[in-house]
């Protein structure tokens, strides 16, 4: 099963609604925060832009051949967009499976083909008020 | 046929413009479109990108329709 989603809302405390499954021994989760200097400059806040409608679908797509690829149970993820002050999440990826070793190996490929494939871009920074 | 070509991030710097319509004839590539819009900008030429249709990233050879829409995608950073 696989669920992904793209907001402007801030994303902390997500939690995809799930459902207990008895045969899964992994669960694993990655939170993408924004970190506080890009190119090493400090900022406040990355700004991020979507390609709407096909971002989604090459979530989607990316998300179901993880499935089918690694043998995971459920692939779920949640992007932001938008300005996205530092610290906060930009992205969240929940995996489950039956060993975590698949879990691993499918997060690991899916945030890959993400940052090849999916169309969303860091358009900007907001600087922070130290660094203006 | 009249066509629609969306332009994001860098692209759409280096283009100066959110989208604009060609004409190509029957019978055109997605990789001819592609050359077509390199030639429109200096910065484009030296820049990666992949082009979009209709919201999927087409097989080589794939021949555009009219009223496709197509995008300019460079290189991604989501994440």
């Amino acid at each position: 099963m696989v669920s992904v989603g793209i907001h402007r809302e801030k994303i902390d405390g997500w939690n995809f609604n799930l459902l207990p499954d008895p045969q899964a021994g992994a669960e694993l989760v990655l939170t993408g925060l924004v970190r506080d200097a890009e190119k090493e400059e400090k900022i406040g806040a990355l700004v991020y832009e979507e390609y709407e409608g096909m971002a989604r679908k090459e979530l989607e797509r990316i998300g179901t051949e993880a499935v089918e690829r690694f043998g995971i149970a459920c692939l779920h993820c949640v992007h932001r967009v938008g300005t996205i002050p530092v610290g906060e999440a930009a992205i969240v990826v929940l995996v489950r499976s039956r060993h975590r070793q698949e879990a691993f190996l499918a997060m690991s490929w899916f945030m890959d083909e993400l940052k090849r494939f999916v169309p969303i871009w860091k358009v900007g920074t907001v600087k922070t008020r130290a660094a203006k | 046929m009249h066509i629609t070509v969306k332009c994001f991030a860098e692209a759409r710097d280096a283009l100066a413009r959110d989208e604009f319509q060609m004409d190509v004839p029957e019978g055109t590539t997605v990789e001819v479109v592609a050359e077509e819009i390199r030639r429109l900008s200096s910065q484009l030429a030296e820049m990666p990108f992949m082009l979009a249709l209709n919201m999927e990233y087409p097989p080589e050879g794939t021949l555009v329709k009219e009223g496709d829409e197509l995008a300019v995608i460079p290189p991604v950073s989501g994440g």
